[in-house]
C-alpha cells in the first residue's frame, strides 16, 4: 500500500502483532519510568525534555501497536522528535535476506543503494550496534554510501532483527545529539516485536546476500 | 489567570509532548485539535489565548488555517505559533506571510516553546 503525505512517498505494510500486549506493558513500564521523575527539577525549572520525548515516544509506540501502524509511528516519531523525514525500515529474515519493510521519502538510488549492499547491511544488522555518523568513531565506507546520518539495529527475540536507517535530518538540525541516542536506544528495543511478526507474508520486497 | 491554548497538530506524538510541557504550568488549560479545519472551528468555539499549530496536516494545513483566522474578527488577535519540521526560509516567510505571530521548528525545543508562549501570554507556573 503507498500513501502520499503531503506530496511525499509513504511506503508501508499494516499487520497486527498476536502478542502485542506483552509489549505494550513493556512500553507502560517503560513510560512510568521516564515519568518517575518530578517534573520541574532542572535548574531551569522546566520539564526534562529528554524524558518527555522518550514518553511520548513510548506512548505513540504503545498506540501504534494497537493500531497496527507501528512503521507509521516510527515514521512519526521521526519527523517529530528526531528531525529526520527519510527513513526505511529493513527486516533481516533468517537466510539473511533483507526486506525493506517501509519508507519514507526515499529516491530510487537509495533504495537501490539498499539492495546492493545488502549483506553488508545485514552485517551491520547483526552487531547490533547503533551507529550516529560522525559521531561514533567508525570507519565504514558503507555509511558513506548509503548517505546514511544513523543506523539503528532492531532487535527481536534475543537478536538483532532489522535496522532503521535514518537518512538526510532536516534543515534546522545539523547532527544528532546525546538524546536522540537514548531515543534511537528505545526504539531498537521496542518496536522489534510488532515489527517483525513470524511467517509475516506478502510485506515488502526481499533482496539476497 | 488561566490562559487557553489550542494545539493543533496530526501527529499524536507531538500533542503528547506539548501536553507533557504545559502539563506542570497550572495557569493552561490545552484544547486539542488534529487538522486545520478543526482548529478553525475549535478557536471560533473556545477562544483561545494562543494557537500552537502544526503547517502540514490533512484537511486543511496550518498556512490556510491560520488565513482563515485572520479573517476572522474573533481571532485576528489571538497569538499563532506555528511548530513544523518545514524549517526551510521559504516556509518560514509563507507561515508570517500568513498571519502567524511566531515560527519554531521540529524537533521542538521544549524550552523555547514555554519561554515563547510565555512571552506571549506571561509566565505559567511550573508546580
Amino acid at each position: 500500500m503507498a500513501e502520499r503525505h503531503a506530496g511525499r512517498k509513504l511506503t508501508v505494510k499494516r499487520w497486527c502483532d498476536p502478542g502485542r500486549r506483552a509489549v505494550e506493558e513493556a512500553l507502560e513500564n517503560f513510560a512510568a519510568g521516564c515519568l518517575s521523575t518530578d517534573v520541574g527539577s532542572s535548574p531551569t525549572g522546566h520539564p526534562d525534555l529528554l524524558r518527555l520525548k522518550l514518553y511520548a515516544a513510548s506512548e505513540r509506540l504503545k498506540l501504534a501497536i494497537r493500531q497496527c501502524d507501528v512503521p507509521k509511528a516510527l515514521l512519526e516519531i521521526g519527523s517529530n522528535l528526531i528531525g529526520c523525514e527519510q527513513m526505511a525500515i529493513l527486516q533481516m529474515q533468517d537466510n539473511s535476506v533483507l526486506r525493506l519493510l517501509a519508507s519514507f521519502d526515499l529516491t530510487e538510488s537509495q533504495i537501490q543503494a539498499l539492495i546492493s549492499n545488502s549483506e553488508r547491511i545485514t552485517t551491520e544488522i547483526r552487531s547490533g550496534q547503533i551507529t550516529i555518523i560522525g559521531a561514533d568513531s567508525v570507519c565504514n565506507d558503507l555509511w558513506s554510501e548509503l548517505g546514511i546520518t544513523a543506523f539503528v539495529p532492531v532487535w527481536y527475540r534475543g537478536k538483532p532483527s532489522g535496522a532503521i536507517v535514518f537518512y538526510k535530518l532536516l534543515p534546522q538540525r545539523d547532527r544528532f545529539d546525546a538524546s536522540d541516542r537514548n531515543l534511537l536506544q528505545m526504539l531498537s528495543i521496542f518496536s522489534g516485536p510488532s515489527l517483525f511478526k513470524p511467517g509475516l507474508s506478502g510485506g515488502g520486497p526481499s533482496y539476497g546476500a | 489567570m488561566m490562559h487557553k491554548i489550542l494545539l493543533v497538530d496530526d501527529s499524536s506524538t507531538t500533542l503528547l509532548m506539548e501536553q507533557m510541557l504545559f502539563g506542570g504550568c497550572r495557569n493552561y488549560s490545552l484544547i486539542m485539535a488534529r487538522d486545520g479545519h478543526e482548529a478553525v472551528q475549535k478557536a471560533l468555539a473556545e477562544q483561545p489565548d494562543l494557537i500552537l499549530m502544526d503547517v502540514v496536516m490533512p484537511n486543511m494545513d496550518g498556512f490556510n488555517a491560520c488565513r482563515e483566522m485572520r479573517k476572522m474578527e474573533k481571532l485576528r488577535r489571538v497569538p499563532i505559533i506555528l511548530v513544523t519540521s518545514r524549517g526551510e526560509p521559504c516556509n518560514i516567510e509563507t507561515g508570517f506571510a500568513s498571519g502567524c505571530n511566531d515560527y519554531l521548528t521540529k524537533p521542538i525545543n521544549g524550552n523555547e516553546l514555554l519561554e515563547m508562549v510565555s512571552t506571549y501570554l506571561g509566565n505559567g507556573s511550573v508546580e
